[in-house]
This record gives C-alpha cells, structure tokens and sequence, in this order.
C-alpha cells in the first residue's frame, strides 16, 4: 500500500486536472505512443516511479536559490534549480540591487567604523527587538564573505556606499546598474558552470513523502505557463539529500495577503514580480513547517503611485529625496515624519497622516536639490517616465502639486537650518558633516511622489541557524527540508531594514545549499 | 489499489465521453484507437490521418486559437504547430531553439536591438535569458515583461 500516499492526499483538482489530461491524450489517439501514456500515468499515479533524480533539488532562482545551487554542487552534489516562472532570477532579478555589508573594503577605505554588532542592533532596533537574534547574527557576520563571493562570480559593484533608512552608519552596497540582476545573472551563470542545472517553467506542487513522512521527492509542473494551472504536465523528481526552499515572499499573492490582513487588498499596489504567490509555502505547511510571523507585510514608503510594481521611484527616494530632501504632507506643506526612518516607522506615518476621514488619500511629495541626487542613477529615467518631476522654483513645485506655498517656503527654510546646524530638530533625521553639499538647498527641485506598496514579506517558515526547516509540532529539524531567503522568517522581526535582504538570501542560501549536499550521511541512514 | 481501480474507471467515462464530444456526436474515431489502458493504440500503427484528428481534436480542446497575420504564411494558417511547438498536440509555449531557427540566437537579437534606449533583449534584470514567448505571443496579444513595472514602450513591438 504504499502507492496510498502518492495520490490519497492530492488535492481534488488534481485528480480533475490529471484525468483531464489523460483524456485529451485518449482521444488525441494514436500518435501519443503507449510508452509515452504509460509514463505519464505513472509519474503521476505511481509513488515508486520517478521522472528524474537529484542529490539536490533548489526551488526558486534568485539570490537564495543561485547562492546554494554553487554551495551544493561545490560539495558535489548532483543538483536541479527549477523555476516557476519563464525567467530566472525571480523577485531578485528586479530588486535595487543593494547590499548591507558589515565591515565591507569599501567602508575600511572610507574611514567608516562598523561592525557584525552594530549592523545587528541597527536591525534589531528596526525590527522592533522581535528578530530571531540567532539567524540575524548569522547573517551579519556572513556578509563580509557572501560579498566576496559575489565578487569571486563576477559582480560588479559601484564604488559609493550608501545609507538606507534604519542604518546607523553607511554600510550598503550598489550594483553598477543597481539591479539584483546585476547578481542573479552571473551567479546562475557560474552555477552552471559548476554543473548545476536550471529548469524554467517548472513549478513546485508537493513535496513528496513516504508512509514515514520523510521526504522523498517533489511533485513538479513541467512547462507551466504562468499563472495557468492547467498548463504543463506533472512530474516526479527524487531527491537523494536535500530538498532547498527558496521560493520567495508572496506579497502579489492578494487573497492570500488579504487573509492575513484584510487591509491589504487590491487597491494596495506591490512592488513584487507577479510570481510572487504563496504556493510554495502551503507546500512547505503542508509537510509541517512551524510558520512564523505570517502577516507580518513590508510596505515600501518610498514607491510612487504614478508606476506599477517597483519601478524607479524606490531608488530616487531611498538614496535622493529622502535622505538629502524632504517630504511634506500636500495639505499643509509640512513633514510628518523622519524620511529616513525604518521602513515600518515611515509607511505607517504615510498612512496616518496623508489619509483624510473619508479615507482620501493626499499622497505626499518628496524633493530634493540637484546634488542630491547624484547617487541616484534612475531619476533621469523617472523624469521621463513620468514618475519623477523637475522645478526650476519651489513655486513651481508648490503649484504643480497644490502644496501652499508659504508653509512651504518656511518648512525648507527650517530644514536647512538643520543642515547647517548638523542636527534635525523636527524628526531627528541623520546629517552628516561629510555629505553637506548634497542636502536640499537651491533650485532646481527633484520631486516624486511617494505612497507605500507592498514589498516584502518578513514572514515564513521558521528555520534554524543550518537552514533545516522546523516542524511545527515537534520543534525539530525536518529532515532533507531546507529553506532561505523571503520564504523563511523571523531574521527582520517585525520589519527588514533596507538592503538587508540581498545580505540575508545570499548568506542563508548558501548555508541552505550547503547542508543540503553534506546531508549525505543522514539521508542514507533514513533510508 | 481500490482508489486507483476507481480512477482508471472513471477515466474511461471521461474518455469514452471526450469521444462523443470530440467527434461532435458522429462516432468516427474506432474504440479500438481509445482503449484507456493504452494497449490497443500501438496496434493501429501510424495513421496518417492521425495527426490531421490530432489537430482537430487539440484544437478542440483548447478553443480556437487566435493568429498573427505576419507568421500565418509560416505555419499554413495555424494547421502546422509542429513547426513551432515540436508537437501535434501543443499545450505547453513552443522551446526557444524552434524561434531561433528563423530569428537568430537571443544574443543576435540583442545586437538587432541594441540601440534602443532600453534593449529588451539584454535588460539588466536578466540579461539575454527570457523566453521568447514570454513577451512575444502568437495566440493571444503579446505583452513586454518590463511594462509590469515600466512605462516606456517599444515602437516596433508588434501586439
């Protein structure tokens, strides 16, 4: 009996979906030779066949998934990255392309003092002290080696570091063309190189398990088309040492996201690749993965409500308007909030104030001066698009945006009071001394609007320090389950500083990928 | 045993069904080409009628497909999918290599784009590795990828 797990436990519409299938190839005759119908009833039927086999096998390929892809197959490991989507690089591929890393050669070079423990309170204190403290030491003291790794595989990265909002010190990195794809790229080229092999629409299902509840495989859709889930054919892979989760957040997963917090509905914009849903992780619920903070949703203050999904205004507010400018409410000319704050801090002050009774919303503006904007390379491509606004006045800014002028005028006057005297009296935004010619001062003006979307999910499924899944009710490692990346939680609490998740996904995924391959002893003893 | 003793029962219902429909009523596909046990097919041997049946009846299935009128030359005005999707009976977007037979590899197309402000065939978010069909669609409009997030076009991207 032991065929009963292989389809006792399958959801109804796939029984619909495989009959379906069956049928078409029934009456589609003769062509479809016997070999070809037998094999597909049996790679879905059958719990003892398998289509193919891995030592490891990587869902998802972005950071995550591209890191443990080279840390499994350099430890020999025969090893499979399948990919939902058409295009690799998933979520990571259109990320800003920004790296938090502690104790970088960049910072020795600029003088700047940090540390595993300073980046750790800095994300500590922005995830409002609810972090996994265990899982963050770990990757801030392993961002110092992923960064060379990254290197070692032919990232380019720019020679200015930045400071996002949360971070006590500068400390983030940049791509050249500040893009993830920048890092996916070239890490699942050298991935391949080393002999792993990516798969494309490829989708994860199930993961499989025997009458133990070890996991033996997973249950894939060959060619899916996303977001068709009658598309492509069901396959079984075998998995000899380690099965490695690194499917990503589900923020564009609206119903889903709207479980967890009805607030969060369409209306809600989200700065995620469409593929960002959440089947992966009722897979990895469905094998007793303990979740951990599920609901807990990242919204971007920085997004513009003038582009869909990411866009260019992140980049332009995060490393122009907001740390150098200002942003003030439309109504009333003025600032409500540190521009530079954590994430959380500030979406939620958007919300708050820039929302009237009737639920109106008044989206704020954000501005800087010209030289504010030099570590921000797409505002030449938001003006054009649209999303981004130049004035030669700040009339003309007022104007254009209905702000009054005089409390305008007064609220920049203050603001570079603050400039002058190092110290922002308002919300207590950092200044620093080394950066003064870039802080709002003359036209002309460099303006976007910005309202938060939703961008990352802190939630997942709980992992340990080895990125060995927990099970939910006994507390102990799955065995063969592994997870990095947005799909695990508990690292950023309760929310993630900017240019944290490049750091955690490439670090976790490499541990992930890692022990996955060493897995090798332990699988053959379950067996 | 008994669950799957069911489904291969229920399958034949289903094929027995998918018959009567496929052939609009007129029983014209012998029984003996759709035994669910797959046995008897291998017996009737190639039919060259087949793949014309084949077509019909895929056809059939997924609805009426939708043309771009500068590839209906190419594939006869949609009665030859092999040419593009290496199979009679397509359900899956065709692979890349059969693309590239007419249009050049992704990197010779990128150099055919390559002065465009934005190159979609080397954007920095993934380089030269989308899929074709990914923006470029024959039976339903095509879309780029970048106007997910984007709003700059592409002038001569044919819808």
């Amino acid at each position: 009996m032991r065929k009963k797990t292989a389809h006792s436990d399958k959801p109804k519409g796939l029984h619909r979906r495989d009959m379906l299938k069956a049928a078409g190839i029934a009456a589609g005759s003769v062509l479809f030779s016997q070999m070809t119908v037998t094999e597909s009833k049996a790679s879905t039927l059958k719990s003892d066949y398998w289509d193919r086999e891995f030592d490891v096998i990587v869902a998802g390929s972005g950071f995550a998934g591209c890191a443990a892809a080279i840390a499994a197959r350099r430890e020999g490991a025969s090893t499979l990255v399948i990919e939902k989507m058409p295009v690799f690089g998933g979520n990571s591929a259109i990320n800003g392309g920004a790296m938090a890393v502690a104790g970088s050669p960049l910072q020795k070079e600029k003088g700047i003092e940090d540390s595993v423990e300073l980046m750790m309170a800095d994300m500590l204190k922005g995830g409002r002290g609810t972090n996994h403290v265990d899982l963050l030491r770990v990757v801030c003291a392993g961002t110092a080696e992923a960064f060379e790794m990254t290197k070692e595989f032919g990232v380019k990265w720019k020679d200015v570091l930045l400071q996002f909002g949360g971070h006590s010190v500068q400390r983030t990195c940049q791509t050249v063309n500040f893009t993830g794809g920048d890092i996916t790229i070239p890490l699942m080229e050298g991935g391949i190189k080393l002999g792993a092999i990516y798969k494309n629409r490829c989708k994860l299902e199930k993961i499989l398990t025997d009458d133990s509840g070890v996991i033996t495989g997973v249950l894939v859709r060959e060619n899916y088309d996303f977001p068709n889930e009658e598309s492509g054919v069901l396959r079984r892979y075998k998995i000899n040492r380690g099965f490695v989760a690194c499917t990503g957040g589900f923020g564009n997963d609206i119903p889903f996201r709207m479980m967890q917090n009805p607030t969060l509905d369409d209306t809600v914009g989200c700065t995620n690749h469409s593929g960002a849903t959440s089947e992966s992780f009722h897979a990895l619920l469905a094998v007793n993965a303990a979740p951990v903070n599920t609901a807990s949703f990242q919204l971007g203050p920085w997004a513009s409500p003038d582009e869909s999904g990411f866009g260019y205004a992140p980049q332009f507010n995060q490393q122009a308007a907001f740390p150098y400018g200002i942003m003030v409410d439309i109504r009333d000319g003025k600032r409500f909030v540190n521009e530079n704050a954590d994430r959380k801090t500030r979406a939620d002050a958007q919300l708050k104030h820039c929302k009237d009774e009737t639920g109106k919303i008044y989206y704020p503006v954000a501005f800087c001066s010209e030289p504010g904007t030099v570590k921000s390379p797409t505002v030449k491509y938001a003006l054009k698009e649209g999303v981004a606004w130049k004035f030669d006045s700040l009339e003309e800014l007022a104007a254009h945006f209905g702000i009054p002028l005089e409390p305008l005028k007064a609220q920049v006057k203050r603001f570079k009071s603050f400039v002058a005297k190092g110290k922002d009296e308002e919300f207590g935004k950092p200044i620093f001394d080394f950066d003064r010619s870039m802080y709002l001062d003359k036209p002309p003006y460099y303006a976007m609007r910005a309202w938060p979307k939703v961008h990352f999910c802190q939630g997942g499924v709980n992992i340990n320090t080895k990125a060995e899944v927990i099970h939910m009710q006994s507390r102990q490692a799955i065995p063969k389950l592994f997870a990095a990346g947005e799909i695990t939680g508990g690292t950023h609490g309760e929310s993630r500083l900017g240019s944290c998740a490049i750091a955690e996904t490439l670090v976790m995924g490499t541990i992930a990928g890692k022990n996955a391959a060493l897995n090798k002893a332990r699988s053959r003893k379950g067996e | 045993m008994k669950r799957l003793t069911i489904l291969a029962a229920v399958m034949v219902l289903c094929v027995g069904a998918w018959g009567v429909f496929a052939s609009g009523g007129d029983s014209q596909t012998p029984s003996s080409q759709v035994g669910p046990d797959g046995k008897k097919l291998d017996e009737v041997g190639y039919n060259p009628s087949a793949a014309a049946q084949l077509a019909e009846s895929t056809r059939i299935m997924l609805g009426e497909r939708t043309l771009k009128d500068y590839h209906k030359k190419i594939h006869q005005n949609g009665n030859n999918c092999q040419l593009c999707h290496s199979g009679e009976a397509p359900t899956a977007p065709p692979d890349d290599a059969n693309c590239i037979r007419c249009h050049g590899t992704p990197q010779q197309m990128a150099k055919v784009t390559a002065k465009l402000e934005r190159n979609p065939h080397n954007a920095p978010h993934y380089g030269t590795y989308v899929p074709c069909t990914t923006c470029h669609k024959e039976h339903q409009p095509s879309k780029v990828l970048c106007a997910d997030c984007h709003s700059f076009t592409f002038e001569n991207f044919k819808k």
